[in-house]
């Protein structure tokens, strides 16, 4: 039972916790040293000019004259606790895996990809950027004639980042570390499986290819080097015994040219400094310090952009042009083709999308140009299947192609042609196959906000176009699990994707149509698509480029060829490029170029820093 | 000696009877917490099997997703996506039939001490370490800021409700409508933009500088930290304690009409006695069961101002597991949103025979 004394004093204590509360939160108020959290402006010594002192001596009248010494101060603001804003590069972006206490390539796209890890804390063995392979923990390859073995020339004297030296033993060591644990996912950990290694010396393993079935028939492999040159080799003396997917690897022992300050879960902020024992000691490092951290979001990005807090971020390009730019003129666009041009994927299983004539009618009702505009202003109907600037010559294409199969061609009067040519008349109204079922398609795309506005712009403009001529689209946007879902298990008519080939060998263009990856509809293809469709002649185009020599001019006929098939029957169709730019600040690394693909998620960051130079020398 | 047992047994039975009247009062109260245990138990099973149902239900497999998909944009360095798909999924354990994985759930959370498994969306991260990682942000922001938006709107409330007939106190009102009907995550951006970015009196966002290392034991990061929750601690605090305010204001202008208060007046008690005593207890019943949903929904986050003030909370982690099915965190976050939720309406429902004699008194 309470007495009265008792609930006078019960609530007593509701003023008295307001009282603490309250005084609690107004004393954290009060001691603001710093103008903002994030930046911290302080007076710190950072250049002294040389002591000048100078004496005349005149005999009996002993004038001096003395100079005083000078010492030149310099204003720097210090970030993230000590460090100069001018020699902190500053990366803003949003961490899909929430792992900060875990360096480890082993779990593959599990890793964080923003913590900075691998963008400048591993080495690979090469570094692919701008069509061009730079030699990094491996010097050069060389195939035998009929390209069954490959040597690697591997690099002597780099060194880990707690000093050891990277020997071919790490290298080998890894290759039988990572095999040895392929049942748990980890990269390259089937590579073994149709590869023999040995080692020549202390620099070089020569690697030699077989067939899966048959390990004693050689088989040849031209295209190793694309897959070795990312290649990371493990320190032996960190992680041998150690669980691939357990190990932590923290702190990262790693022969990149940075290594780990701090990396907090809380903040989502990493923190690298430049390795002053780093082995090649040709590379370019301007930023002493690389700060990776989480981005905001976008209205507040742009006030961080505009307040220059931040070097690099993922602020969309029309965001950072109409309310960054105008605000603060050290910031400009680094702009790139999109790696992956967009395309409309067919069901061919599906009747009557197994009729090339309807692919054919649906690619001419797409308005590229109107749609692709949605997205980037600038923006070019798409036409190859592989990232291009503006003008699609190619060794691997066909001019006459693009022109006979209406490549990227918008015209929906000779849609209409085509489809009463194949037989689908207009019935009332209404486009009907020769069952007299009206003609309906869904088009499946998902969320707006992970592609663009032009991803779910098109196939609206496409249903108004094919309404024009009695043929029904349905626009279906699905959440993104159910997209990738629908797609691998066949739930759908036309799709939007995207094709990443590469410009110098553009496989990846036309390796998902072989029928390897076929499967009955509703069954999971587990390459990301399903298609339905099934030829041996394409099959054998595919299968002589996987063994051909991408360096081979030769290919070049087999790679038209496959571009007339795709063409020709419209197995898919181009949509439209995205655009590929983000918000750089000059205003203490300058330099950047266009065309660059600071992909600061991946490796390719360090392509980026080749070329950038402190801005305040 | 004879008579020592019959004095004996006599006495048992006298004593069981007296145990039984002092008992008596208290029994009613017994079977109320009793029951209300039961049912609690009972609702924790329901709600965490339907969530464990539905999740599962969802279509789409990620996971296979993310590797093939970046199989075939070569990157990730990963070959053979399927393959890799099965060894996360084993590991994972979304290889076994659905029963099995919800038993083995079951099994995990009640005495393999909330073993979860390891979670996909911070691998390999424990799923009950990720979940605890993020927790006390969570409670220390939201819960905090709910807590202090109950203090202050109830106060408030009451005190709206109490000079009714005072014209200030409208515009009180009108203030309170306004900031209730207004999204928090505007009030956040606002304050952000206007304290944060113009007068550079608050940090941004984060919950502390991005150069400082934890260390509770240091007072200047524990100002660090109050500096960082300033901002959405008060836009919390703005939104529910208005809503509390009004909340508060209605119950005692509902109370305000009943007869005993016009009896208390009669009596000859000053108003402050009548307003504490009389008017303000009896409104604020309800007011503590809105608190006790309120407290519980907090551990889902105050989803946008998480992301808006970059707060490493409960409610962001739900949805970047959500994105990728990653199931051991969702269901690790609704199992804790959902005994959070419940076991503060529990202690509500235990405290109000203690606040309330009616309910004390009642058998049901």
């Amino acid at each position: 039972m309470f007495t009265k004394t008792n609930k006078r004093r019960n609530i007593r204590t509701v003023p008295l916790f307001i009282f603490v509360s309250a005084s609690l939160l107004l004393a954290s108020c009060a001691p603001v040293a710093a103008p903002t959290a994030v930046e911290k402006e302080v007076t710190r010594v950072v250049k002294e000019t040389q002591v000048v002192k100078e004496t005349q001596v005149v005999k009996e009248t002993q004038v001096v004259k003395e100079t005083q010494v000078v010492t030149q101060t310099q204003i720097v603001k210090l970030v993230y606790g000590n460090l100069p804003r001018n020699e902190t590069l500053i990366i803003a972006g949003t961490a899909s895996n929430d792992v900060w206490d875990t360096f480890s390539m082993m779990s593959g796209p599990l890793t964080n990809a923003y913590s900075g890890y691998q963008q400048v804390g591993i080495e690979q063995a090469f570094l692919f950027a701008g069509g061009k392979y730079y030699p990094y923990l491996a010097q050069k390859w060389e195939y035998n004639k009929d390209g069954t073995e490959m040597t690697l020339y591997l690099t002597t004297n780099a060194t880990w980042n707690d000093g050891k030296p990277v020997t071919i033993d790490d290298w080998t060591f890894t290759l039988d570390y990572l095999h040895a644990n392929k049942d748990k996912g980890v990269p390259f950990g089937t590579m073994l499986d149709t590869t023999k290694y040995r080692t020549d010396g202390t620099d070089k393993i020569i690697f030699s290819f077989f067939d899966a079935k048959d390990p004693k028939k050689a088989v040849p492999n031209w295209r190793f080097h694309q897959s070795i040159a990312s290649f990371v080799p493990l320190a032996k003396h960190v992680w041998e015994g150690q669980d691939p997917l357990k190990f932590k690897n923290n702190p990262p022992v790693e022969a990149g040219p940075y290594k780990l300050v701090s990396c907090n879960a809380d903040t989502k902020t990493c923190i690298w400094q430049r390795r002053d024992d780093y082995w090649k000691k040709d590379e370019k490092l301007s930023p002493k310090y690389i700060v990776f951290t989480r981005q905001p979001e976008p209205d507040l990005l742009t006030q961080d952009l505009i307040s220059g807090n931040f070097d690099l971020s993922q602020l969309n390009a029309k965001l950072a042009t109409t309310a960054v730019m105008p605000k603060n003129p050290n910031i400009s666009m680094v702009e790139w083709p999109d790696p992956c041009p967009r395309q409309l994927m067919f069901n061919m299983e599906k009747a009557p999308l197994n009729d090339p004539a309807i692919r054919h009618a649906m690619s001419l009702l797409i308005d590229r140009e109107r749609a692709g505009k949605l997205d980037n202003p600038a923006a070019k109907p798409g036409v190859l299947p592989w990232p291009y600037q503006g003008d699609p010559t190619s060794p691997f294409v066909d001019p006459a192609d693009l022109k006979n199969y209406d490549v990227g061609v918008f015209d929906p009067a000779k849609a209409a042609q085509v489809l009463d040519d194949a037989g689908y008349k207009l019935v009332d109204g209404k486009r009907v196959d020769q069952n007299g079922k009206p003609l309906s398609f869904s088009i499946m795309t998902f969320d707006p906000s992970v592609h663009g506005a032009a991803v779910n712009g098109f196939p609206q403009m496409m249903a108004e176009e094919a309404a024009k001529i009695g043929v029904e689209i349905l626009p279906k946007v699905v959440e993104v699990g159910v997209f990738f879902d629908n797609a691998q298990k066949g739930n759908f008519d036309m799709m939007y994707q995207w094709v990443c080939g590469a410009p110098q060998d553009p496989l990846a263009a036309y390796s998902f149509l072989h029928s390897r990856y076929y499967k009955p509809i509703g069954t999971a293809t587990g390459f990301g698509q399903h298609l339905g469709y099934k030829d041996p002649a394409t099959d054998a185009l595919i299968e002589k480029v996987e063994q051909g020599n991408p360096a081979d001019p030769a290919l070049a006929d087999t790679y038209k060829q496959l571009f007339h098939t795709v063409t020709s029957q419209w197995l898919y169709v181009p949509l439209f490029s995205l655009y590929q730019g983000f918000p750089w600040n000059n205003e203490y690394f300058t330099g950047i170029k266009n065309q660059v693909e600071p992909w600061y998620w991946m490796y390719q960051f360090r392509g980026m820093l080749m070329y950038i130079d402190p801005t305040q020398k | 000696m004879d008579s020592f047992p019959l004095r004996q047994k006599r006495s048992s039975s006298q004593n069981l009877s007296a145990l039984q009247a002092r008992l008596q009062p208290y029994l009613p109260t017994a079977k109320y917490i009793l029951k209300r245990i039961g049912i609690y138990f009972l609702t924790v099973l329901g709600a965490v099997t339907l969530a464990f149902i539905f999740f599962h239900l969802m279509p789409g497999d990620p996971l296979s997703i993310v590797f093939s998909q970046l199989e075939k944009t070569n990157l990730g360095r990963v070959t053979g996506g399927a393959e890799v798909a099965e060894a996360y999924k084993r590991l994972l354990g979304l290889d076994q039939p659905l029963p099995v994985q919800y038993l083995l759930f079951l099994r995990n959370v009640l005495i393999g001490g909330f073993d979860l498994g390891p979670s996909f969306v911070a691998f390999p991260t424990s799923t009950r370490d990720v979940i605890f990682r993020q927790l006390p942000w969570t409670i220390g922001y939201f819960t905090s800021a709910m807590l202090i938006a109950w203090l202050i709107g109830t106060t408030i409330g009451a005190l709206l409700g109490w000079l009714r007939r005072i014209g200030l106190t409208s515009v009180a009102v009108g203030i309170a409508t306004l900031l209730n009907i207004t999204p928090v995550y505007i009030i956040a951006i606002a304050a952000i933009i206007f304290f944060g970015y113009h007068l550079h009196w608050l940090p941004t966002g984060q919950p502390y500088d991005p150069g400082l290392t934890p260390n509770w034991g240091d007072i200047e990061f524990i100002k660090n930290v109050l500096r960082h929750a300033i901002m959405p601690i008060a836009s919390v605090v703005l939104v529910w304690g208005a809503s509390f305010s009004l909340g508060m204001r209605s119950l005692m202008i509902s109370v305000l009409g009943e007869d005993y208060l016009s009896y208390a007046k009669a009596k000859g008690l000053t108003p402050f006695m009548i307003l504490r005593d009389y008017a303000f207890r009896n409104a604020l019943l309800p007011q503590v069961t809105a608190l006790g949903i309120a407290l519980g929904n907090t551990i889902n986050g105050v989803l946008i101002l998480e992301a808006i003030f970059v707060v490493p909370g409960v409610g962001g982690l739900f949805v970047r597991a959500m994105a990728i099915h990653d199931f051991n965190v969702m269901q690790g976050v609704v199992l804790l949103s959902t005994v959070a939720v419940l076991t503060l309406s529990l202690i509500v429902d235990l405290l109000l025979p203690f606040l309330d004699p009616r309910i004390r008194r009642s058998n049901d």
